[in-house]
C-alpha cells in the first residue's frame, strides 16, 4: 500500500501526452474496403502535475472519451506518445503494462452498466486486489471495508448486490472500486452526468476531498460546464479531435480566448433568471462529422469570426505560459 | 391568466405486489395560455408521474385517485382511451428526453410525421407529407427534404428532439409538455432547443410545462415554478420570486447543490445529503424531514400544508411559512 507516498520520480509531469492520435479506418461496402478515416483524436499534447485536476470539455464527437481511453492504454493509439511517472507506456507489451495498471483507473458515467449484477459489491472491490496480489486473506476483507467506508458507505454494505444500491451510492461503489489499488491518476469520464443535480453535488465534494487525502490526479471529462470548473485547477476544450484552447480554469473561463469555448460559456444556461440570454449568441448547427472534418481551423463552419484564412490554414496551440490558443484570431 | 390546464389535488396511485403506493400525491396548479411552467425535483419527487397522469398514459396498475385534471374546463381522468387518443396530439403533446426511444427506428422521418399529421388533422398523404416538411423547415432544419427520407438512426440527437418538436407542434397543440427536453443534449444544442421552444411558445401561443432536474433551464425558460418532493408539491412561485426569495430549504439546497461557473471554488457545495424516501417509505410529517438542516419536532409528527405566502408564493414548511391554508397572507414569517 501506500503507492502514492513514493517518489520514483523527481520533478516532471505525472502525465504527459505527446501529439496523441486515434484514426479507426472506416470500411464500407461489399468487400469492407477501406473508404476513410474517423480522426478521433488527432494530435493533443499536454502535461498534468502530481496532485492537480485537468478537466476536458467539448461536445459528443469531440474525442474526449477516446482521449481518456487512449492514456489508460485500454486503445492503441495511431501515433503519439503517453508517458506516465516518465515512462513511455505507448510500445508496452500487456505483460509490461499490468504493473502501470494500478496507478491508472476509470471511473465511468454510467455505474450501472459498470458492475457487475450478480456479484456482491465487496467482491468486486476485493477482485483487483486479489489479482494484483496487493493484499491476501482477511487484510482483504479489511481493505474493502475500509475503501466502502473512505467513500461515505458503510462497511456492512459490502454484502450487497449493485441493484441494491441508488445511482449515487453505485457511483461511490465505482469510486472506491478505482481506488482499490491505490492509483495516482484516475481518468474520470462524465462520473457524475447520469445523476440528480442534489446528488452529482455529493460525488463532486467527494472526488475533491480524496484528492485531498489521497493526493490524486485527475483527468475529469464532463460536459457540464459548472462541475468543470468546480473540480478543475486547468481546463482544455476540445472540438473535432483537437485542443483548441487550454489554461488555467478561472482566466480560461473568465476571459476565453477561443471563440469555440466563448460559444460553450454563452450556451451554457444561466444561474438566475436575471441573467437571462437576451441577445441570442446561440452557437448554429451540430459539430461536423469527423470523417469529414473541414479544412483548415476545424471550427470555421460555425464560428462567427471566421475569416478567408481559416478555411485553409490550420491553427496550432500557441500561447505564453500555461494558456494556449489554437486560433488564427483569438478574442483577445 | 385564463387557465388551459388544471391540476387539481391530485394523488395517483400505483397497485404492486406488496399493494398500492401513491407516488403522487398532493399535487394542485393551473397553467395559464402561453405561460411556462417548471417542474423541478429530483428523481422519485413525482414529477413525472404527473405529467403521465396529465397525457393519461399511467397504464394498467396505475389510477388518478383523487383529484381532477381538466383542460379548458373538460375534465380528462375518466375519459375513454378513444376519446383521449383525440386529445393526445391534437390538444397536449409531449416530448421526451430520449427522442430515439419515441420513434420507431424502422420507419423514416416522414413518415412518421406525416402519418400523424393525416390522423389527427385528416389531410391526405400529398399535403401532410408537405405539412411536415414545412414544420421541419419551422423547427429549423434545412436539409428538410432529405431528412424526411432519413431513419432515426441516421440523425444526431439535437436533430432528433427538434423532428420531435415539429411532430409535437404539427397539430398545433395547447399544452406542450417537454419531460427533460434537453437533459441527453450538449450544452451549444441545448441552447439551440431551448431557443426554439421559446420561439414556437411565442408563434403559437402554446403553454408549456417543463419537467426538469436542472435549475439553470428553469432560470432560462420558466414563468412561474413548481418544486416536487417526494410526491407532492413543496414550492409555488413565480421564477423570479422562486430565485431571490425562495422558503423552502429543499428549493435552497436544489439552487445551492450546482456549481455555477467562476464562484466559489475553494469552498465545498452545499449537496443535499441523502437521496428521496421511496413512497413505501415515507415519514410521517414532512417528507424533506431526514435531509432537512433546520427539522423541529413538529416536523417530525405533522404534516405541513401547502400555505399562501402571498402573490401566488406557496410553501410548504412549518419553519418558512406561517401563513393560512390556502388563504391569502401578505405578512413575512
Amino acid at each position: 500500500m501506500g503507492g502514492h507516498h513514493d517518489s520514483e520520480r523527481n520533478g516532471g509531469p505525472l502525465l504527459k501526452v505527446d501529439g496523441l492520435k486515434k484514426h479507426y479506418p472506416v470500411r464500407s461496402g461489399l468487400f469492407g474496403r477501406n473508404t476513410g478515416q474517423v480522426k478521433a483524436v488527432d494530435g493533443v499534447s499536454f502535461r498534468l502535475e502530481q496532485g492537480r485536476t485537468l478537466g476536458i470539455i467539448g461536445e459528443s464527437g469531440s474525442g474526449k472519451s477516446t482521449m481518456g481511453r487512449l492514456i489508460l492504454q485500454l486503445e492503441k493509439p495511431t501515433e503519439g506518445g503517453v508517458t506516465f511517472q516518465g515512462r513511455e507506456l505507448t510500445g508496452m507489451t500487456e505483460r509490461q503494462l499490468r504493473p502501470m495498471r494500478t496507478d491508472m483507473q476509470i471511473v465511468f458515467q454510467d455505474p450501472y452498466s459498470s458492475l457487475n449484477p450478480r456479484k456482491r459489491v465487496g467482491d468486486q472491490l476485493g477482485e483487483p486486489i486479489r489479482v494484483h496480489r496487493l493484499l491476501e486473506g482477511a487484510a482483504v476483507e479489511k481493505r474493502v471495508q475500509e475503501l466502502l467506508e473512505i467513500v461515505g458507505l458503510s462497511g456492512h454494505y459490502r454484502n450487497r448486490f449493485p441493484h441494491e444500491f441508488s445511482g449515487g451510492q453505485r457511483q461511490r461503489i465505482g469510486i472506491a472500486r478505482a481506488l482499490a489499488l491505490n492509483p495516482k491518476l484516475i481518468v474520470c469520464d462524465e462520473p457524475v452526468s447520469a445523476l440528480d443535480v442534489s446528488i452529482q453535488a455529493q460525488i463532486l465534494n467527494l472526488l475533491k476531498d480524496l484528492q485531498g487525502e489521497l493526493g490524486l490526479t485527475y483527468l475529469f471529462i464532463a460536459h457540464g460546464l459548472g462541475a468543470v470548473d468546480y473540480i478543475s485547477d486547468e481546463i482544455g476544450v476540445m472540438y473535432l479531435g483537437k485542443l483548441v484552447e487550454i489554461g488555467d480554469s478561472a482566466r480560461l473561463f473568465g476571459s476565453p480566448r477561443h471563440p469555440y469555448t466563448a460559444a460553450l460559456l454563452a450556451s451554457n444556461p444561466p444561474g438566475s433568471p436575471h441573467d437571462r440570454r437576451r441577445e441570442e449568441s446561440v452557437l448554429q448547427g451540430d459539430i461536423p462529422s469527423p470523417l469529414h472534418p473541414p479544412a483548415g481551423c476545424r471550427f470555421h463552419t460555425r464560428c462567427p469570426y471566421a475569416q478567408k484564412r481559416c478555411g485553409t490554414e490550420e491553427p496550432v496551440l500557441t500561447g505564453e505560459g500555461s494558456h494556449k490558443v489554437a486560433c488564427h484570431y483569438p478574442l483577445h | 391568466m385564463e387557465a388551459v390546464l388544471e391540476v387539481r389535488q391530485v394523488q395517483v396511485t400505483f397497485k404492486t405486489e406488496k399493494g398500492e403506493i401513491a407516488p403522487v400525491e398532493n399535487v394542485d396548479f393551473q397553467l395559464g395560455k402561453g405561460e411556462t411552467i417548471a417542474i423541478v425535483g429530483e428523481s422519485g419527487s413525482g414529477k413525472s408521474v404527473t405529467t403521465l397522469s396529465i397525457m393519461g398514459l399511467l397504464g394498467k396498475a396505475g389510477r388518478v385517485s383523487r383529484g381532477y385534471i381538466s383542460l379548458h374546463g373538460r375534465e380528462l381522468t375518466g375519459l375513454s382511451a378513444k376519446e383521449l387518443n383525440r386529445i393526445r396530439g391534437n390538444d397536449i403533446s409531449m416530448i421526451f428526453q430520449e427522442p430515439m426511444s419515441a420513434l420507431n427506428p424502422v420507419l423514416t422521418i416522414g413518415h412518421q410525421l406525416s402519418e400523424q399529421i393525416r390522423k389527427h388533422r385528416g389531410l391526405g398523404r400529398k399535403e401532410a407529407r408537405a405539412e411536415g416538411e414545412a414544420m421541419l423547415r419551422r423547427v429549423g432544419i434545412a436539409r428538410a427534404e432529405s431528412i424526411m427520407r432519413e431513419y432515426p438512426f441516421a440523425l444526431s440527437g439535437g436533430m432528433l428532439q427538434r423532428v420531435m418538436i415539429a411532430m409535437a407542434m404539427s397539430c398545433n397543440p395547447k399544452v406542450l409538455i417537454a419531460d427533460e427536453p434537453t437533459t441527453a443534449l450538449d450544452v451549444t444544442i441545448q441552447a439551440q432547443i431551448l431557443r426554439l421552444m421559446k420561439e414556437l411558445k411565442k408563434e403559437f401561443g402554446t403553454s408549456i410545462l417543463l419537467i426538469t432536474h436542472d435549475m439553470n433551464v428553469v432560470a432560462e425558460m420558466a414563468d412561474r415554478v413548481i418544486v416536487m418532493y417526494g410526491g407532492e408539491v413543496v414550492e409555488e412561485a413565480d421564477v423570479f420570486q422562486l430565485f431571490d426569495h425562495h422558503r423552502h430549504p429543499y428549493t435552497k439546497g436544489l439552487l445551492e447543490c450546482i456549481p455555477q461557473i467562476g464562484s466559489g471554488k475553494g469552498e465545498r457545495l452545499a449537496a443535499i445529503p441523502g437521496s428521496v424516501p421511496l413512497p413505501q417509505h415515507m415519514p410521517r410529517g414532512c417528507r424533506f424531514q431526514d435531509r432537512c438542516a433546520h427539522v423541529m419536532d413538529k416536523c417530525r409528527e405533522q404534516h405541513p400544508p401547502l400555505k399562501d405566502a402571498g402573490k401566488g408564493h406557496k410553501v410548504r414548511c412549518w419553519l418558512t411559512c406561517e401563513g393560512k391554508e390556502g388563504e391569502e397572507n401578505g405578512g413575512t414569517p
